[in-house]
């Protein structure tokens, strides 16, 4: 089969200054057609900024942006009609109700086919309650209803589950999927790494305004290794224990053995060969592929343990 | 700019204007009432006083339908980071502008033509000089409205606008009142370089065909002697329209 590898967003060498203070210091991206993308990062990593200036909400300070082949600051008025945005945070106007809203919203954007948004995001039994007596997370769910609206090329949004309970949050996965299934390219910002896990195609972790690691989940995931970690048996210490090839790091402490490995199989392979053949039991055994957490937190050090060392 | 997409956001912007209690006796029932009042008690001013009636009804109507209500109105929404939500849609700065701020400028020009109407109907005079009258509204209209863009800069929320329009409001006042007792030179001028005051001498004026002073002039004559007028408010709602421009912000300060 044949991938067709359009480009959604293509940024290279962005940067984002607010004053003195550079909040996007020189990243690409490159988002493909019909593909989630999510962009992960702690507080003040650059995310919604980076996601401002895609959407030319923000002139970038260097660099080169093109969104469905546009400048978004100066191609604005032919790119907006084509894509649908949902900012990490904006309002209604209180004295509206959900579907005058709704309405309003409707009647300023051009495009084809509409959604039934106010069902699919079980807001439709509040249609005549004004915006302003709603929850945060029906609020949130609105939010996402405008920007779904009118079936947008490219959607963006910016942490969209933030505040919502399990239900909720799943119903927006719900929606999501489908719009990915009908061929919508979705730049998504998150807190919540399990959002990541279970909808990006690629991702991206941003620290401090530049890009640590990028690829699909397995890329990512592999670039920290995987552990092994069991209480020592009693009567032995850890130097009788059997040499094991891909260990990368090693730590014992209270008899808890900690192990990092590159190859997961394989280590844990002779390492419970080995027990058994002693006839001893490895306690509290654990052994798994590094987390989305792992490698965000592994980010995080790297990062600062860079600064430190610059 | 896309008018349909104004004139849908213009619609919203009515029906808000009407829903919130404050913004809606501010921007409707005020200046009816005051110039009901006025429009019935025009002759009680002299000699000219249909003239200041006439300058007084437009005055107030711009100063409460345009200014204040576009002042309270913008800092409202910009709260409500519902500014932020319209521009992050299809729509232009300029196309989102001229929805929220038509509205207030169509109520105006309404009300104007309603209480002109019942100050003709009870002076049993039309005015002299329908044009001058017409220039000063429209030029009063693009100060007063480019001035609430301003004022909302400085503007915290919705509740201070009523203290944050004062300045202006009773500036403005103020001109009035002394160009309907003053007929001397040097207070004219002062008249004149306060905001509105050339509006004030525009309408009256045009209503009923005289001079600053109160001399009667011929129709031609009435022009010259109003270019001053005509100066002095172009370069105010030009000031307003750079300083709206210059300093509007569209998210609140945090």
């Amino acid at each position: 089969m044949v991938r067709v590898t359009e480009l959604v967003i293509e940024a290279t060498g962005l940067r984002c200054r607010y004053g003195s203070f550079e909040a996007v210091r020189g990243i690409d991206l490159s988002v493909r057609r019909g593909e989630l993308f999510a962009l992960l990062g702690t507080n003040g990593a650059g995310k919604t900024t980076t996601v401002e200036t895609l959407e030319g909400h923000r002139a970038a300070s260097a660099g080169t942006v093109r969104v469905l082949g546009m400048d978004p600051v100066a191609d604005k008025a032919r790119l907006r009609p084509r894509i649908g945005i949902m900012l990490q945070e904006s309002g209604f106007a209180g004295e509206l109700t959900v579907a005058e809203t709704v309405e309003l919203w409707a009647s300023v954007t051009t495009g084809g086919r509409r959604l039934d948004v106010l069902e699919l995001l079980d807001l439709g039994h509040r249609a005549r309650v004004m915006v302003k007596q709603l929850s945060g997370g029906e609020r949130r769910r609105l939010d996402l209803a405008l920007a779904v609206l009118a079936r947008p090329e490219l959607l963006f949004l910016d942490e969209p589950t933030t505040g919502l309970d399990p239900e909720s949050r799943r119903r927006t996965w719900d929606l999501v999927r489908t719009l990915l299934a009908e061929g919508t390219t979705v730049l998504l910002t998150t807190h919540y790494l399990e959002e990541a896990e279970e909808l990006a195609d690629r991702l991206a972790i941003m620290h401090r305004g530049v890009v640590a690691v990028e690829g699909t989940l397995a890329d990512v995931l592999a670039t920290e290794p995987s552990r092994i970690s069991f209480a020592l048996p009693a009567g032995l210490t850890a130097a009788e224990l059997p040499p094991l090839p891909a260990v990368l790091t090693s730590h014992v402490l209270d008899q808890r053995v900690e192990l990092s490995t590159a190859d997961l199989q394989h280590d844990l392979g002779v390492l419970v060969g080995w027990a058994n053949e002693r006839g001893v039991r490895l306690s509290r055994l654990r052994a798994s592929h590094a987390s989305l957490e792992d490698v965000f937190h592994g980010v995080r050090g790297a990062v600062e343990r860079a600064g430190v060392a610059g | 700019m896309n008018a349909k997409h104004a004139i849908a956001l213009g619609r919203t912007e009515f029906r808000l204007l009407w829903r919130n209690k404050l913004v809606a006796s501010i921007a409707v029932v005020m200046p009816l009432l005051v110039g009901v009042v006025l429009a019935t008690n025009g002759g009680s001013f002299g000699e000219q006083g249909w003239g200041l009636t006439a300058a007084v009804q437009v005055l107030q109507i711009l100063l409460m339908t345009v200014y204040l209500t576009i002042t309270t109105a913008l800092t409202a929404r910009r709260q409500d980071l519902f500014l932020k939500r319209l521009r992050s849609g299809e729509m232009s700065d300029a196309t989102v502008l001229v929805g929220l701020v038509g509205p207030s400028v169509l109520l105006a020009l309404v009300q104007v033509v309603l209480l002109l109407g019942a100050t003709t109907a009870a002076d049993a005079a039309p005015p002299r000089n329908p044009l001058l009258v017409g220039l000063a509204v429209v030029l009063g209209a693009v100060m007063f409205a480019a001035a609430g863009m301003a004022t909302t800069v400085f503007t915290p929320n919705p509740e201070t606008a009523q203290i944050t329009t004062m300045p202006v409001f009773l500036g403005a006042m103020a001109a009035v009142f002394l160009s309907m007792v003053s007929k001397h030179e040097t207070l004219r001028w002062i008249t004149l370089a306060v905001p509105g005051g050339g509006v004030t001498e525009l309408v009256r004026t045009g209503w009923v065909g005289a001079r600053w002073d109160g001399t009667r002039v011929g129709f031609g004559e009435q022009f010259a002697s109003a270019l001053p007028a005509i100066g002095v408010s172009a370069a105010w709602a030009a000031v307003a329209v750079l300083a709206a421009w210059r300093w509007f912000r569209w998210e609140p300060r945090r």
